[in-house]
């Protein structure tokens, strides 16, 4: 996992499966009368 | 307690991006006078580098000299661009000539033609209901004759007809592979047409101001609407081909204070590729702690 800015991106250098474990944090955002958190994950 | 309601936006469109890619079909057709073609990838519209296109010819293996013509054929069970088998079928009439390009896109460079001044036409069935671009292309680069750029109409026949068109391009004199394409020059599209359950598509094309109707292919790209496919008609992929990371399952698990979100995160992903792939995962302000 590589961190690009505004971007999170994986890489992988050889063939193979894994699962990958990790914590995200996301900043929360007013909008209106809630709060909220919005973030776009890969397909 | 509003102060803790969240909005779980983000996991309804992991749902919805990941059931219009299962969606989104592509059909590539390569008309021309033989039946191998070595086109692979986009073209107008595609999906990766290793897009399958059909190959359509009223000859086999190939035109030669001296054949009798034939005008009119027909081409069942027509591949997805994945290589999954369909129930579409194209049928061509009127179409006995076959004529090249020189652009260096194989697809481009070998087409179909009407006798002169009059009108070929291909007819779509099998396409389930759903709604489709269809990208088409119709150009002859000048030689004895002038360029010729084909005039498109499109019809579907059902329950809910549509009749659209006449459209043609402006021409793609001296355009070579590699230089990038565009709606308008080397092809045209029919957007967003809705094609009914058992309802068939009719393509007429008319000659240009050149004078010749040419076909040299066909895309027929789904906008996600119609049903997703099963997996048992998907041929085995060669793993090679695969460019792309492929995230199997992504699960989140996460609690939202005042301070922000916190997710614990399970990917499973995959390579195929000996190469280096690599692929957005997440955009946004957030930051990832302590990969495991």
């Amino acid at each position: 996992m590589v961190n690009q800015g505004y971007q999170f991106v994986m890489v992988a250098e050889q063939p193979g499966s894994h699962r990958l474990e990790f914590e995200l944090a996301a900043k929360v955002t007013t909008a209106g009368p809630w709060q909220q958190i919005e973030f776009v994950a890969t397909d | 307690m509003n102060f803790f309601l969240l909005r779980w936006a983000f996991v309804g469109l992991v749902l919805v991006t990941a059931w219009e890619t299962r969606a989104q079909s592509l059909i590539n057709l390569d008309f021309g006078g033989n039946t191998v073609t070595t086109r692979l990838g986009q073209a107008g519209t595609g999906l990766g580098t290793n897009d399958l296109w059909n190959v359509y010819s009223h000859y086999s293996p190939r035109y030669t000299p001296g054949m009798r013509p034939v005008p009119e054929g027909r081409l069942e069970a027509l591949k997805y661009a994945d290589g999954a088998a369909s129930h579409v079928a194209v049928a061509v009439t009127n179409a006995p000539g076959v004529w090249s390009n020189a652009s260096g896109d194989p697809m481009f460079d070998s087409f179909l033609f009407a006798p002169n001044g009059a009108r070929l036409t291909v007819t779509v069935s099998g396409l389930e209901p759903g709604r489709y671009h269809f990208l088409l292309y119709g150009h002859a680069d000048a030689d004895v004759s002038p360029e010729h750029n084909s005039v498109f109409s499109l019809r579907t026949e059902g329950l809910t007809p549509l009749a659209l068109g006449p459209m043609t391009s402006a021409g793609a004199a001296g355009w070579k592979a590699g230089a990038g394409r565009e709606g308008g020059r080397q092809y045209v599209v029919f957007r967003d047409v809705a094609v009914g359950t058992n309802e068939w598509v009719r393509i007429d094309v008319d000659p240009g101001a050149g004078g010749v109707a040419v076909l040299n292919g066909l895309q027929i790209h789904s906008r996600g609407t119609a049903p997703p496919r099963t997996d048992q008609s998907v041929t085995p992929v060669v793993t090679d081909a695969v460019t792309n990371l492929l995230f199997r399952e992504i699960q989140y698990d996460g609690a939202v204070g005042r301070e922000g979100g916190r997710f614990q995160v399970s990917v499973e992903v995959e390579s195929r590729s000996t190469n280096a792939l690599i692929a957005t995962v997440f955009e946004s302000d957030i930051a990832v702690l302590a990969p495991k």
